[in-house]
């Protein structure tokens, strides 16, 4: 537990850094698949997810700043002394991040191709050329660029509101059930299980530790308050957009629901305007998870829990194997991946990474223990139908994702041994 | 925080320094089309009328006849006849006024499907109807892997259904900034295996799709088909042929009917868009 050294993060940038990262590319892939679930509840699945996000925020907050680590649940893991858990977990984490470029590639590629008129091959071809771009920039040594990502931030969250209010201002509760059956309320937890991915962007600012000024001062309501008004603008965009579009629009076209809703408002302008937001915003969302990603592949290999290979760094001193390796694996995954899947799936490790903070915070906490242990609590619930899902209707994704964490878990220290000894 | 935004833009790392000008134009550039796309959004949503909504049925389940009623949910109304079809046609559109309905289903005075759908205004549907009447109907009969699909998957979800009757209601105007004319293809025959469909023109396949009975595809870009061709799997040879005529930016659904092991012909219903 070292000092930490100054960084150059406020308030401000720390809490447009944590909103950009969740609403990056959450809210654009997310609402089809909720509405799916959820259909006039969707707002309150964004809530219930949300309720795990704030109780996990202030988990990472309190965490970092007791040991005064950037490296988010890897780091706490380790610090607590369960390196074999902290290695399982880091090679969970990695998966999940790999799915979450995927879905933002996937819909990078399926935003810009709508607006174009274009059809499959070119939403592919876009997806694997943002893919390609941003692995080319981080292999350049540009890596996060923190001013960048603020513009990109206010204008995104500027026409997310501007959405979300438009469609509000349109009351139609009828669009919000419009060609399908509505569901029970408790679809609305369905739903939650569902999407929470699009809220795991907060959680890359652990790893920027480092770089906040006064962190104990400035993580902790940055965090928290990002995280909550990421909350209202989901929930508002939700009903808005919906409202816009009608229900079995966004289902139907849930890879662009957005700029269908948009299209609904001013035409081919709102598509055009969606379309610029959805861009950058997915492609800021892809460098940011594809930095952070690389970064801590290469501190999980440094600590010898992935192979040497990955700890290689170009003449950027930046870890291009990694890079490279994780970016190509996003991209395959976001040609021939289907949006459902994708989504759910990195929900689910996301659930299982901000269960396991959760629960290192409630060892900790001096007080205020509820907080964590409501995390817990919602996280498993929802884990679990989000594996009854996965059972019922994709019992393929679930198996893989089974079988890799049976691999991070129990496969994962006879594989390092054999590397270790070939070296 | 205004402040210390501003503070974060003054930017230190010489490669950012040269992106800083593309940065400010490119800002510029998106808060005018904001301003714009805005302002045209608070005139639309001014303007915005609320039109009555077009539902049509599509009857797709071997039976003798079906009828469909409507009964808005709001107020006192007593049902009314959405449709009275034989197998295989099409009604035409009956105009709805937006708001919660109970569809109800039924054959030969028996009640075989009833639900709740919302229906937007000034939107179009076709609500299909397949699956096998059983000998003793009980409404909304579902397997339990039915119910559980139903449950967990919400709207999305497809289920067989043992064959036993379903209803979908599907939206007849897909969103696209493509010209092209769009094709949605839906394979409801219940006990046959999945079909191999494509779309062709010029002798050729533009789009191909594998299909298992109750699922649809996305709306397909189908440009220059001017025939369908469903077969099986694998198989070259087509067990039927459809010629399409398509119109630009139109969106046309495929229905693939028939019964189990030969019991009643594979059958195309083509769902077109009217005026």
């Amino acid at each position: 537990m070292g000092q930490t050294k100054q960084g150059q993060l406020g308030f401000a940038a720390t809490w447009a850094l944590a909103a950009g990262g969740m609403v990056g590319g959450g809210i654009y892939t997310a609402l089809g698949v909720v509405v799916a679930v959820a259909v006039q509840w969707s707002w309150l699945s964004f809530i219930i997810a949300g309720i795990v996000a704030l109780t996990s925020a202030y988990s990472y907050a309190f965490l970092a700043n007791r040991f005064e680590q950037g490296g988010g649940a890897f780091e706490f893991l380790r610090e607590i002394h369960r390196k074999g858990v902290a290695g399982s977990l880091s090679w969970m984490l990695i998966v999940g991040y790999v799915l979450t470029m995927s879905v933002y590639a996937y819909a990078f590629g399926h935003y810009v191709a709508f607006a174009l008129g274009a059809g499959p091959w070119v939403t592919r071809g876009l997806a694997i050329a943002i893919m390609a771009l941003l692995i080319g920039l981080n292999l350049m040594g540009t890596g996060k660029t923190s001013s960048v990502e603020i513009v990109i931030v206010a204008g995104n969250l500027i026409i997310l509101i501007g959405l979300g209010v438009l469609g509000l201002l349109r009351w139609d509760p009828v669009q919000l059930v419009a060609g399908v059956e509505p569901r029970p309320i408790w679809g609305a937890g369905i739903g939650a299980a569902s999407i929470f991915m699009s809220y795991e962007g907060f959680q890359l600012l652990a790893y920027e530790y480092d770089e906040i000024k006064r962190p104990k001062q400035i993580l902790k309501p940055a965090l928290l308050s990002a995280v909550l008004f990421v909350i209202l603008v989901y929930a508002a965009v939700s009903v808005g957009a919906t409202m816009l579009a009608g229900a079995l629009t966004v289902v139907d076209q849930k890879q662009v629901a957005l700029s269908v809703a948009a299209e609904v408002v001013a035409g081919r302008l709102g598509v055009l305007v969606m379309t610029v937001a959805a861009g950058f915003a997915t492609a800021a969302a892809i460098n940011s998870t594809l930095f952070s990603t690389a970064k801590l592949s290469r501190r999980v290999a440094d600590d010898g829990e992935l192979p040497r290979w990955f700890k290689h760094r170009n003449s950027q001193d930046v870890p291009d194997r990694a890079v490279i390796f994780l970016g190509a694996l996003a991209a395959l995954l976001a040609v021939i991946g289907s949006l459902s899947t994708l989504v759910e799936a990195a929900s689910l490790v996301f659930l299982f990474t901000f269960g396991t903070v959760n629960w290192i915070a409630t060892q900790y906490l001096p007080r205020h223990r509820w907080i964590p242990w409501t995390g817990v609590a919602i996280a498993a619930a929802i884990a679990l139908v989000l594996m009854l899902r996965l059972a019922i209707l994709a019992p393929l994704t679930l198996a893989l994702l089974a079988g890799f964490a049976a691999l991070a878990m129990v496969g994962r220290p006879m594989i390092l041994k054999r590397l270790k000894a070939n070296d | 925080m205004i402040r210390s935004v501003l503070n974060r833009l003054r930017l230190h790392r010489p490669s950012l320094r040269r992106l800083n000008p593309l940065v400010r134009r490119l800002g510029r550039f998106s808060w005018g089309l904001l301003c714009a796309a805005l302002l045209a959004g608070l005139w639309q949503t001014a303007a915005a009328a609320q039109a009555p909504a077009q539902v049509r049925v599509a009857q797709l389940m071997p039976a003798a006849g079906l009828t469909v009623h409507s009964q808005p949910q709001a107020g006192n109304a007593d049902p009314t006849v959405l449709a009275d079809l034989s197998y295989q046609s099409l009604s035409d559109y009956q105009a709805l006024p937006a708001g919660r309905y109970t569809l109800t289903v039924a054959s030969s005075g028996q009640t075989l499907l009833r639900a709740t759908y919302g229906i937007g205004a000034s939107d179009r549907y076709t609500l299909a109807l397949f699956g096998l009447v059983p000998e003793s109907p009980q409404p909304n009969s579902r397997t339990a892997m039915a119910r559980l699909k139903g449950i967990l998957g919400g709207v999305d979800a497809h289920a067989v259904n043992g064959y036993l009757p379903q209803m979908t209601l599907l939206r007849d105007r897909v969103s696209s900034q493509s010209q092209a004319p769009q094709v949605r293809l839906m394979h409801l025959a219940p006990g046959v295996v999945p079909l191999a469909m494509s779309l062709e023109g010029d002798s050729k396949s533009l789009v191909a799709k594998t299909l298992a009975y109750p699922n649809a595809s996305e709306a397909l870009p189908a440009e220059g088909a001017t025939r369908l061709a469903i077969a099986l799997p694998g198989q070259p040879t087509p067990l039927v042929t459809q010629p399409l005529d398509l119109k630009a930016q139109t969106l046309t659904t495929v229905f693939v009917a028939g019964g189990p092991a030969g019991s009643q012909p594979l059958a195309v219903v083509l769902a077109q868009p009217t005026p």
